[in-house]
């Protein structure tokens, strides 16, 4: 049976220079933990605040209701624009993006936090919810209001060193995705078993014209080609 | 497990991206899974309200425990699914019991209390395993995959936020004058028409969530499969060996059909050049590209168009020059901010004389009045509450006066004299004295006339006259009579020019 294209949840932007970016989106599960951090920090401001200004009267009282409406309200916002994620959200490795990959800006920011009256209608973010799952960006309605995506932000990894091996030219010519295909076997198969090492690199025996651990080898030093051979 | 069939795009993934690449997955296929969680939970969840009907509380409880009961349905259609194959309702039908059967009684009592139950599922119902194999492979399987644990905990709060949104919806969207549902009433009450609400709200939540939950475990248990045995490189390297021996049956053949046209080919030739193509028509064809509208263009206009001040006045001017004119500026803009310090105190200064001069001019009415209108004033006829006509006083006053004085009427006798004067001031000296002047008032315009000698006598009089009207202090009959001369000598008709 012939199904539709394959599931992923990335989602792709072709610049006007033709360069291809992709990012990956974040679901409802890893932001919802992004605002239980957020909401803690935001907890434990608004009992600091109660507490150190409950002594001052009815001063004390307009100065705490005031700091709970910016807090409430810009706490987001502040971030967003600062870093493109709150503490929370750094914190879970995700960030806010415009929907072509630029930084979010001001605006952008204030009309996806804005909206978040919308999205906690009718209580807890249950259209907000709604919106997340059944969004094909796992956009609630602030994010499609203000153009936004929430991405996880790439790190950068460092280099895995490869298993050394003499460099061997490949027998024929790879695509770029078969290239990759070799140096993720190069950089994983260490902790694969060797069972299973050995299996996957028997299914190029037909290039490699090789059997067992050797087979294993010599994909390796095709990685090995791959990496600095040329 | 065919891989090449896969219809997930295989990468490395963190757990979180597992757990979306199976919301992905259940809100794609959102509808059937849905129907398909309903299909079992819907008739347990009828019987179960058919037998407790008296128990409400009882039933959700049930409903709720009972989640093993309807999810394995979603994840043995989710497996097929991943592999290109959409199961129909009457295939799942068939197998619904098979399903469903195994280790239901350890999922329905203490593998209940799991936290990682969507995550386990699979490993029993795909891979088959049981007992001590089964928690050997969840150990391995499990390692580091706490996400698992976060979903559960978010679905429970994402159900319970949709049911109560639910509820809350429901009040909101009926008009408050109806009365017929209270908020309170609804998440709390215990009987009625509010339990059952809350019962369609709870599984609506649950059959909301559990698609994204059983998948989301799903998909974390795909992503740490492909992790630990490498599926994303087994796909990799069939499709590069499904290649390379297409390849070379085409070019053996290839081959075999150069040999018979030409008897003779290149064995080592390389497969660079083999697949590259000539470098002219590459060059033809990529100045056909460059000739698009994207890559820019030339234009012409003969139109004049405005393009803004140019300012030319800070361009090639050597730094030296610059910076004297800076000074100069700087000088000139001092010189003028003092100017106009000056200038503004001049009109401060001018309006503050204006002021004062203002605050001088007390005699209002005067202001307006010119020299030569003054004669038409209407004479007064009345002065301080006095009748001063002349018509009004006897003809001869002094002699009236010591008549009164005589009879022992002193007040009346200084009225009469006091009367006579203003009278004779004011009709015959044509003293200009105002209409409602005070006794004062006409005391001090007696004494700026220049025409009348008698002031020093008429303040005498006056003086008498205040203290008498004001203070009651009736001065000695021999003062009195002396007035009485003196007014004859001052006012009498013998002095008139």
């Amino acid at each position: 049976m012939v199904t539709t294209e394959e599931v992923d949840t990335t989602r792709q932007y072709e610049i006007p220079e033709g360069v291809l970016l992709e990012f990956r989106l974040a679901g409802p599960l890893v932001r919802a933990g992004a605002w239980a951090i957020d909401a803690a920090i935001r907890a434990v401001l608004y009992i600091a605040i109660g507490l150190s200004f409950s002594y001052f009267g009815g001063v004390g009282v307009a100065i705490i209701l005031i700091a709970l409406f910016l807090i409430e309200w810009f706490y987001p916002v502040l971030f967003e624009v600062k870093s493109g994620a709150t503490p929370g959200k750094k914190a879970m490795g995700i960030w806010v993006i415009h929907d072509n990959g630029t930084p979010v800006t001001l605006s952008a920011s204030v009309i996806r936090n804005l909206l978040r009256a919308v999205d906690f209608m009718p209580v807890m973010y249950g259209f907000g919810l709604l919106s997340m799952l059944f969004n094909r960006e796992f956009k609630r309605l602030g994010d499609l209001a203000a153009g936004t995506l929430v991405v996880y932000r790439d790190s950068y990894e460092k280099r895995p060193e490869l298993p050394s091996s003499t460099a061997v030219r490949p027998g024929v010519e790879l695509t770029e995705s078969e290239q990759q295909a070799v140096l993720a076997f190069a950089e994983r198969a260490p902790a694969l078993s060797s069972e299973r090492r050995v299996e996957l690199a028997e299914i190029l025996s037909e290039i490699s014209g090789r059997k067992g651990e050797r087979a294993v080898d010599g994909i390796y030093g095709y990685a090995n080609w791959l990496m600095k051979g040329r | 497990m065919d891989l090449s069939r896969i219809t997930i795009n295989l990468r490395p993934r963190t757990p979180w991206e597992g757990a979306d690449l199976g919301f992905a997955l259940a809100r794609s296929e959102f509808l059937r899974l849905w129907l398909l969680w309903l299909a079992s939970a819907l008739p347990f969840y009828l019987v179960v309200a058919l037998l407790l009907a008296s128990e409400p509380m009882l039933i959700a409880l049930l409903a709720w425990w009972f989640k093993p009961l309807y999810e394995p349905p979603l994840l043995f259609w989710l497996s097929r699914r991943v592999f290109g194959e959409r199961l129909g309702f009457s295939e799942m039908r068939q197998h619904w019991w098979r399903i469903i059967r195994p280790q239901l009684f350890a999922n329905l009592t203490w593998r209940r209390f799991s936290t990682a139950r969507s995550f386990n599922m699979p490993v029993a119902l795909l891979e088959g395993l049981k007992g001590s194999k089964r928690r050997a492979r969840i150990s391995v399987l499990g390692r580091g995959q706490h996400v698992t644990g976060w979903l559960t905990f978010f679905g429970i709060n994402f159900e319970i936020l949709l049911e109560l949104s639910f509820l809350v919806l429901l009040v909101l969207l009926i008009p408050t004058e109806l009365d017929w549902l209270q908020m309170d009433s609804l998440v709390m009450s215990e009987s009625g028409v509010e339990v059952w609400l809350q019962h369609i709200g709870s599984l609506l939540a649950m059959s909301l969530i559990a698609p994204f939950y059983v998948a989301g475990g799903f998909g974390i248990y795909l992503t740490r499969r492909s992790e630990l045995e490498g599926w994303d490189i087994e796909l990799g390297f069939k499709r590069l060996a499904e290649r390379v021996k297409s390849k070379r049956t085409f070019s053996s053949a290839a081959a075999g059909l150069l040999l018979l046209a030409m008897g003779f080919m290149l064995p080592g030739e390389p497969p660079i050049a083999a697949g590259l193509p000539d470098r002219d028509a590459v060059r033809q064809t990529i100045q056909e590209v460059l000739k698009d509208d994207v890559f820019g263009k030339r234009e012409m206009r003969d139109s004049w168009e405005y393009v803004g001040d140019t300012d030319e006045s800070a361009e090639d001017v050597p730094w030296l020059l610059q910076w004297l004119i800076d000074i100069f500026e700087g000088y000139t803009q001092g010189m003028a901010t003092v100017a106009e310090f000056l200038l503004w105190l001049a009109v401060g200064l001018i309006i503050a004389f204006l002021l004062y001069r203002v605050s001088q001019m007390r005699d209002w009415p005067n202001l307006n009045t010119l020299p030569g209108l003054q004669r038409r004033q209407p004479l007064p006829v009345t002065l301080s509450g006095l009748d001063i006509r002349p018509e009004s006083l006897p003809e001869d006053l002094v002699r009236q006066a010591e008549l009164l004085l005589l009879a022992g009427e002193g007040r009346a006798a200084l009225s009469l004299l006091y009367r006579g004067a203003l009278s004779v001031l004011v009709f015959r000296f044509r003293l200009q004295i105002s209409i409602g002047a005070t006794e004062g008032e006409c005391l001090s315009q007696v004494e700026l006339s220049q025409d009348f000698s008698g002031a020093a006598f008429f303040r005498r009089l006056t003086i008498v006259w205040q203290g008498m009207a004001y203070g009651h202090s009736l001065p000695s009959a021999g003062e009195l009579e002396a007035l009485c001369q003196d007014w004859d000598r001052v006012f009498g008709e013998q002095h008139e020019e």
